[in-house]
């Protein structure tokens, strides 16, 4: 018996520890240019129309990518996708990180593709501590040519520069406002 | 007198309102059905039920409310996507290939099957 265990221990070593570890490994290795989940975008986005704030209680509305010069993260998300799950324990350290730090960069979460009713219950669950929005007229995906969720966007005056698709943790995160800073 | 024309004016209101929705909303569904669903396999947007495509409709269905033309709104969502979001790819640049690619084959199959055919009845001939 303590053989198989053996057996099964050294398959672990050999074949699930690295790939379990690998994908931290690749992510920080290459390049940002390089990785294919950064897609470049270089486009620009203007929204003039106001949007609202997922609170849980009342709606307030805002304008998001308004009157702010620093740099705008803007993470899309759904209440049924697993991964928008996964990363927003990542997001909340993140946002963390941009008080703490003193950061100029805006970091907002944008619900697509869902109920608002089913939006406001992941918003009560999960509380995000980023702003979180609703789209109420089921456009913003296209505005900014969203193909599904999550899926992360670097924006820098009124341009998307470039967007990752997937899940998301701070590492890239920090990876997506270093290479911001070149543009 | 003036209630009955109010009444006949309220009467064609509601009579021709569906009508203009109609109309509108078959533009929706000939602008969806020259867009692909990105997310998809094959399929329009005016066929596919994916949230992406849901929204692409409704993109479409404000333009069109709007006043923009068929034109108009492809061109924005080519703008977002690029030519691959076009059901009919445009007839430049590479894609000249895909129209030109296939009946150029066949012509050329066609000659060069009439060649060997002729080649092979002199060689009979002879």
């Amino acid at each position: 018996m303590s053989s198989v265990f053996k057996f099964l221990f050294i398959l672990f070593i050999l074949f699930g520890f690295p790939v379990l570890s690998s994908e931290n490994k690749i992510s920080s290795k290459i390049p940002v240019k390089l990785d294919k989940r950064f897609i470049p975008i270089n486009k620009e986005i203007i929204l003039s129309q106001k949007m609202t704030i997922i609170d849980g209680n009342k709606n307030s509305e805002i304008i998001i990518l308004d009157n702010f010069d620093g740099l705008n993260i803007v993470n899309f998300w759904a209440s049924w996708c697993g991964p928008c799950i996964a990363e927003i324990s990542e997001l909340n350290k993140f946002q963390e990180n941009i008080y703490s730090n003193n950061l100029n960069v805006n970091l907002v979460g944008i619900n697509i593709f869902d109920k608002k009713k089913d939006a406001i219950e992941f918003y009560i669950k999960y509380k995000p501590f980023f702003r979180t929005i609703f789209d109420n007229d089921n456009t913003i995906s296209v505005k900014f040519s969203v193909m599904g969720v999550p899926e992360t966007y670097f924006v820098k005056d009124n341009k998307i520069l470039f967007k990752y698709m997937g899940k998301i943790n701070q590492e890239i995160l920090e990876r997506g406002i270093d290479e911001s800073s070149k543009y | 007198m003036k209630v009955v024309n109010i009444k006949l004016i309220f009467l064609l209101i509601i009579l021709i309102l569906p009508l203009y929705n109609s109309v509108a909303e078959n533009k929706v569904y000939d602008i969806s059905n020259e867009l692909m669903c990105p997310v998809c396999q094959g399929q329009t947007v005016a066929e596919s039920n994916s949230q992406l495509a849901l929204s692409m409709k409704e993109v479409v269905r404000i333009k069109v409310s709007e006043g923009k033309s068929k034109e108009e709104i492809l061109d924005y969502f080519i703008l977002q996507y690029g030519d691959t979001i076009l059901a009919k790819p445009p007839i430049r640049g590479f894609n000249l290939l895909l129209w030109i690619l296939p009946p150029g084959i066949l012509v050329l199959s066609i000659l060069l099957w009439i060649i060997r055919v002729k080649r092979n009845n002199k060689n009979r001939n002879k």
